[in-house]
């Protein structure tokens, strides 16, 4: 991610949440404490080092409750987002509610929302102090908060995958949802009424790039692979339309059939494209030296704890 | 007087030409944006097998 950054111009790293703890099991034990605090504290700085530009918040990250979330987030270079998680007592936003980036003269406007459903009721410890407001109404007024202000909306979801096509089919104007918590690797990212689902496997397993290229300013964007599929179509259908062994009544079929692709092809014409690409993590992460130390040191620490040398 | 239309025709689509630039039918480099992105990672700091 980094090479990729200084490489390039026109990159933005984000995440959708459930980023610093494992997946919630109540109780938590009280000697676990510090060592997930301490995790989550090397995941935030290494975080910093990578050069996320923002991070959405799911419903795992408030394993330690608000507080411990809002401390923490103190301590990373990047916001983390929330539209729709209000302060309990004071009915307030308690995270940054949405953040313009200026990338490549696009102005990408972000936002985050949080599913109030995955939460085992008002006992849960993690709603402690948390009021969840409902997402699609929240999603509207973001919208329409972002839409003079930006060329291109994000939407960082922690909705899951269903609530998701939901929020495409709803609300219009979001044009990206970046998702999570289902944990389903979208290779080919569905679009639906002109906007995008995207999400990959859950615990760090793939690296997902999606790659936008804007041939207008309209961002509706169609998969790359289908232009290339219909072009290899229409080269299968020439071949049959100049062999002598296509019999001539089959050739008027072939002839609507090139028909058909080519108007397809001209429609797609002069429209934006995306490519996505999800690569497995595990053969091609090239380590970042001071992510490497501070992972040593981690888990030199972590060792100690559970190994104490005991005195002679 | 027919030549001379003809010359003053030519001239015209030329400074026409000039203005509007020659047609192409290739497609223009685009904007580009690159979006890297995550989710779940669910306290891992290391890549899990896939």
């Amino acid at each position: 991610m980094k090479d990729l950054r200084e490489s390039q111009k026109g990159v933005l790293v984000l995440d959708s949440g459930d980023l610093l703890f494992k997946k919630y099991m109540n109780p938590i034990q009280e000697n676990e404490l510090k060592g997930m605090a301490e995790k989550a504290q090397l995941i935030v700085e290494s975080f910093n080092l990578t050069g996320y530009d923002a991070i959405g918040i799911g419903d795992d990250d408030l394993t330690l409750g608000k507080e411990f979330l809002l401390e923490i987030s103190k301590k990373a270079n990047f916001p983390f987002l929330s539209s729709n998680l209000l302060n309990e007592a004071s009915g307030k936003v308690l995270f940054q509610s949405s953040l313009i980036k200026e990338i490549n003269d696009l102005r990408i406007g972000i936002f985050s929302l949080l599913s109030p459903d995955f939460f085992t009721g008002p006992s849960d410890p993690r709603k402690k102090g948390l009021t969840i407001r409902q997402p699609i109404e929240v999603a509207q007024a973001m919208v329409k908060e972002l839409k003079p202000k930006a060329d291109l909306i994000i939407l960082l979801s922690h909705l899951g995958y269903v609530k998701d096509i939901e929020m495409a089919q709803t609300v219009r104007g979001i044009n990206i949802i970046v998702g999570g918590h289902s944990g389903i690797n979208l290779v080919y990212p569905p679009v639906m009424k002109d906007t995008m689902i995207l999400q990959t496997a859950s615990r760090g397993m793939f690296g997902a790039r999606l790659d936008l290229f804007f041939y207008n300013n309209e961002p509706i964007f169609y998969n790359s692979a289908t232009k290339i599929s219909l072009e290899n179509n229409l080269k299968n259908i020439n071949q049959q339309l100049n062999s002598k062994e296509t019999p001539e009544v089959e050739k008027d079929q072939w002839r609507k059939a090139k028909e058909d692709t080519e108007r397809t092809l001209n429609q797609l014409r002069g429209k934006n494209e995306f490519t996505n690409n999800i690569i497995p993590l595990q053969d091609q992460m090239k380590e970042h030296p001071d992510i490497k130390k501070m992972l040593e040191a981690y888990r030199g620490k972590a060792q100690a704890t559970e190994n104490p040398v005991s005195p002679k | 007087m027919k030549k001379t239309w003809f010359f003053v025709s030519i001239f015209g689509m030329g400074i026409l030409l000039t203005i509007t630039g020659l047609p192409s039918y290739a497609q223009k480099s685009p904007k580009t944006l690159t979006l890297l992105y995550s989710n779940n990672i669910n306290g891992e700091i290391d890549p899990c097998p896939t």
